[in-house]
């Protein structure tokens, strides 16, 4: 005869489905005839199935996802067929480390950035409708792709405001020499004439679906983040162009950050962070950039 | 790029059968990470590594289950903050649940919510309950409760043995339930105090038809 007490430690099993059958009869019965255990037992049915229903609640997976997957797997697969041209004899393509854990990359740009510049492409048009200066022409359209997935702009504010944790820390060389290996591109912090501006730390991260440097500083106090990437194709086409002493950016905003970007010697350079945006924009114009 | 036809079959056949779980995917990255940008990311990693390990999955088998496997040891591997909270959780120091977290009268006002408006408070309550637990509890909750996998299941996922699974359950379960019923008494949803276990369910039915 099974007691109360056993009834009650496992009662979790019981709604789980997770007894035996014959144990299972043995539950069943005592329930049967006992009120409090079936106090415990129906408790713990409703729990379980009210979790599952407060969560259902959730929203289903964003509407540009599915299309970053696809794009994350053509990805792989550019990837995969350049592996293979170049492999000696057309030995498959090896198992390669996770992002950012170094190895060699034997795979052109072009090839590989086809799809997922597509999609910034269409990022970056989200940017140009909503920025404000009353040219989106097509409504219908905007929202369409409003929809398609989060901008380059948006994606660095997310980074900044996430402060995600720093990788490394440390004199700007040590960072420098961290970094080495890690991405596909050669990367150095960025460097501020303004005495108060202070290196912070860095990690390896992405903007959509590329490879990012994030350094962090702090600014007169300040947060400031600087992503630098391989430049989106068809930022020219889409985002406002400015000129800052003498130096040509880009810029666009998302949630009430202003983020200038600059390209030198191939890569660009996103800056954001918690200042005004004429700072930031200072801020950007007098960076010095390099590697 | 070129791809064999071989290669672009299990491309289609990959891309159509995992597309399938993303909603589950997504909903169980967002229970993990509890941020929508860094789910997306989880997810994303997720995908590219099956792709990369699609022809070790074994057709006919359950490929959710597969899927969640990686979701779960990238999560824990690259999105988990410190190891430190797993030694304090297998440790000795983990804090015992007992029994006698709720009353029964407590357990009765929870199972069957008098309104609508109450359920959604209960609702609310446990995805707050869920966000607070522990890295390693949440990932039972959302893979019983949630995705209703089995034991054996969860303990392949987690790589862990079934007994763990089962006493993780039964805690995180436990840790919810507590702060679900302190919520419950606050919000009035439950009348008396969460911690009046000698009660008899004899003496709250009377004591319910008097007030009654």
């Amino acid at each position: 005869m099974i007691t109360c007490e056993v009834i009650r430690r496992h009662v979790d099993a019981y709604v789980d489905g997770e007894l035996d059958p014959d144990t299972q009869v043995e539950f069943e019965q005592h329930l049967g005839d006992c009120g409090p255990c079936r106090v415990h037992s129906s408790f713990a049915r409703s729990f379980k199935s009210t979790v599952k229903e407060a969560c259902a609640d959730d929203a289903p997976a964003p509407p540009g996802l599915s299309l970053r997957l696809r794009a994350a797997l053509d990805h792989e697969d550019s990837r995969r067929a350049a592996a293979v041209a170049d492999a000696p004899v057309g030995n498959a393509a090896p198992d390669r480390a996770p992002l950012g854990l170094g190895g060699i990359r034997l795979v052109p740009l072009r090839a590989r950035y086809a799809v997922p510049a597509a999609a910034a492409a269409v990022a970056l048009a989200v940017i140009a409708a909503q920025g404000g200066d009353g040219e989106a022409e097509d409504g219908q359209q905007n929202i369409a792709v409003a929809n398609a997935g989060s901008s380059i702009f948006e994606e660095v504010v997310r980074r900044h405001s996430r402060e995600h944790p720093a990788e490394v820390q440390g004199e700007p060389t040590q960072v420098a020499n961290w970094f080495q290996g890690k991405l596909e591109f050669a990367v150095q912090p960025v460097s501020f004439s303004n005495p108060d501006a202070r290196l912070v730390g860095a990690r390896i991260s992405n903007v959509s679906d590329r490879e990012a440097a994030a350094f962090y500083y702090t600014v007169r106090g300040r947060r400031v983040t600087v992503m630098v990437f391989e430049p989106p194709d068809g930022l020219d086409r889409v985002a406002r162009r400015t000129n800052v002493r003498g130096r040509g950016m880009y810029y666009g905003q998302a949630h009430g950050y202003t983020v200038p970007v600059v390209q030198h010697d191939g890569l660009s350079y996103a800056f954001t962070g918690d200042l005004d945006s004429r700072s930031l924009m200072q801020l950007a114009a007098t960076a010095h950039l390099g590697r | 790029m070129t791809l064999t036809n071989a290669q672009l079959l299990a491309r289609q056949e990959f891309e159509r059968e995992a597309l399938k779980h993303l909603d589950s995917l997504y909903g169980a990255a967002l229970r993990y990470t509890r941020s929508p940008s860094d789910a997306e990311d989880l997810v994303q990693d997720a995908f590219v590594k099956a792709y990369r390990f699609y022809d070790r999955f074994e057709p006919g088998t359950n490929m959710k289950a597969w899927l969640f496997r990686i979701l779960t040891n990238t999560f824990i591997n690259k999105y988990r903050r410190k190891t430190r909270e797993r030694k304090v959780l297998e440790g000795q120091i983990a804090e015992p649940v007992g029994d006698g977290v709720m009353s029964r009268a407590a357990m009765r006002c929870l199972t069957d919510p008098v309104s609508e408006a109450q359920r959604r408070l209960i609702h609310a309550e446990i995805q707050e309950a869920l966000d607070s637990l522990p890295e390693d509890y949440r990932i039972m909750i959302v893979l019983a409760d949630i995705e209703e996998l089995s034991y054996k299941e969860i303990a392949e996922i987690v790589g862990c043995p079934i007994g763990t699974v089962m006493s993780r359950l039964h805690r995180a379960r436990k840790k919810m339930q507590k702060r679900l019923t302190a919520q419950a008494v606050q919000l009035g949803i439950i009348e008396e105090p969460a911690a009046a276990p000698t009660i008899s369910l004899d003496a709250y039915r009377k004591s319910k038809e008097a007030a009654g």
